[in-house]
């Protein structure tokens, strides 16, 4: 009898539409300039958007505290994005910037950050959340299809992202 | 007063981890032993000592004098990262390879010091492990040539120094006597590094989520600390600059954002950790230099300040555990004119 209240239980959950995601999603961190805003698109199974990382939601607030460089927001665009009932997965690439470069493009003379010359392919991050309510526990892992010098380790981490209403 | 620092020094040597569970289910202990004028007895056998557990006799599983060869590893973090920081580096255009000659200096002072049946190998690490001299019997007769170009070379990768701990761990295969690996290093893994990428637009960020824990990073640790836990080679770092803020161009991140100071300060307490968890689990120690002045200098003394060329290794099985406090080991020796030196706080 159990087992057929679990099969039940089971099928209804299977059955249900997809959570509605679609909207505005943020997380910010503790410091104060970390923040990442989400904003979905839903079409049946299928998610869209754009993931964009920074700045702050405080303007600084004297000049030595404005680099402007730091405090642009960088939007990504997402791809491969799913949502099956309460489970949502999505990912995109970047560029990683070694650090001389790093020094170079925020110091130096403008030079644009190149990929390394030993790497392939982009690395990417994949997410995957699970939608409670008006917020998403979400975890972010980088993927690299090639093990390369750059992409040291696989960089799990796990945030929550609360929708903005 | 020197009978007394002697004493403090050993003692400081001793009380970081000198016990540890050895691979075979073994618990290790280092021994100093010295006479009354405070000069160190070195020619001791097993039977002069005894271990005690509580008030129980343990019978040692095995005994190494200090003649017991060590092999000994020099493995050096090759990259700038704990030298672009050094606030000497703005003052000349080659303190770089300054540094490194001098550097080379100091390990030919202690490869100097070694004893005769001892081996030794060099190599440095960034992204990849590039051996700088191969497995050789100590002193014999040669001083080191480092080949700099090898420790200058910007690097091609994150740095990753569990993965070299790895690599380092494999070199003692089919190694006879002790094993050891001197680790000159900032300790900052590539995994724990705050990290910048761009968009398809090339855009700049730095990862919002920089100072989260990385249960990606917590995984590979723990790997690299078993496989460093069951290897028996005992890992001594020399920390250079660990709790110095990331710098980018000379900017220190902590600068670069408004409260952010504070998951810099967690970056480097968690470099620090790390090290001294690795030490820990093999039965070596975390050695801070404030400069890298200070750590070169201080090189060419370790054997000595190790203790490497006066230490007895024993081992022996502790008693069943018991859900209450576990009994205070003692090690005795037979001749009451001597004083052995151990840590009390296993």
């Amino acid at each position: 009898m159990k087992i057929l209240i679990l099969i039940g239980v089971l099928s209804l959950a299977q059955s249900q539409p997809a959570t509605n995601v679609a909207g505005t999603w943020e997380w910010e961190g503790a410091a104060g300039w970390q923040r990442i805003i989400l904003t979905l698109k839903s079409d049946g199974s299928s998610l869209a958007g754009v993931i964009r990382m920074g700045p702050g939601s405080h303007e600084p607030e004297k000049p030595s505290d404005f680099w402007e460089y730091f405090f642009d927001p960088v939007d990504f665009k997402i791809s491969n994005g799913t949502v099956s009932g309460d489970r949502i997965s999505f990912e995109h690439s970047f560029v990683r910037v070694p650090a001389t470069t790093q020094t170079l493009a925020v110091f130096g003379p403008s030079r644009p950050p190149t990929r390394p010359a030993d790497t392939k392919a982009d690395p990417k991050f994949v997410y995957r959340g699970v939608v409670h309510a008006d917020q998403i526990v979400m975890t972010r892992e980088l993927v690299s299809d090639q093990k390369d010098a750059w992409t040291l380790g696989v960089h799990k981490v796990e945030f929550v992202l609360r929708r903005v209403k | 007063m020197r009978r007394t620092l002697q004493i403090l020094i050993i003692l400081l040597a001793l009380c970081f981890g000198v016990f540890a569970q050895a691979p075979a289910g073994l618990t290790s202990l280092d021994v100093v032993v010295q006479d009354r004028s405070g000069t160190t007895v070195r020619n001791l056998s097993r039977d002069s000592f005894t271990v005690l557990e509580g008030a129980d006799a343990r019978d040692i599983q095995s005994f190494s004098s200090p003649d017991t060869p060590w092999n000994i590893l020099l493995l050096f973090d090759h990259s700038l990262t704990w030298l672009q920081n050094d606030d000497n580096r703005r003052a000349s255009p080659n303190y770089v390879v300054d540094t490194w000659r001098a550097m080379a200096q100091s390990i030919n002072r202690f490869l100097a010091n070694l004893q005769p049946q001892d081996r030794v190998a060099i190599a440095a690490f960034e992204d990849s492990v590039d051996v700088l001299m191969d497995w050789r019997n100590a002193q014999s007769g040669k001083a080191m040539e480092v080949r700099l170009n090898a420790v200058v070379e910007p690097p091609k990768g994150l740095k990753n120094l569990y993965g070299a701990m790895e690599w380092a761990v494999a070199q003692f295969k089919g190694a006879k006597g002790r094993k050891a690996v001197i680790l000159f290093t900032d300790g900052r893994d590539g995994r724990l590094a705050p990290q910048w990428f761009t968009n398809e637009n090339r855009e700049e960020i730095f990862d919002p989520l920089f100072g989260l824990a990385d249960s990606g990073e917590t995984e590979d640790f723990r790997k690299t600390s078993e496989v460093v836990r069951a290897s028996g080679v005992r890992f001594f770092f020399i920390s250079v600059r660990s709790n110095h803020p990331p710098d980018f161009g000379g900017r220190p991140v902590s600068g670069l954002f408004p409260g952010a100071a504070g998951a810099v300060n967690d970056y480097a307490a968690k470099v620090e950790r790390r090290m001294e968890r690795f030490a820990e689990l093999s039965h070596g120690q975390v050695m801070y230099a404030h400069t890298a002045a200070d750590a070169v200098v201080g090189y060419g003394g370790l054997y000595q300040e190790l203790m490497l060329d006066s230490m007895y290794t024993i081992e022996f099985s502790r008693g069943p555990r018991t859900e209450e406090l576990p009994e205070q080991i003692q090690v005795r020796l037979k001749d009451p004119d001597l004083r052995a030196f151990y840590s009390r706080n296993p």
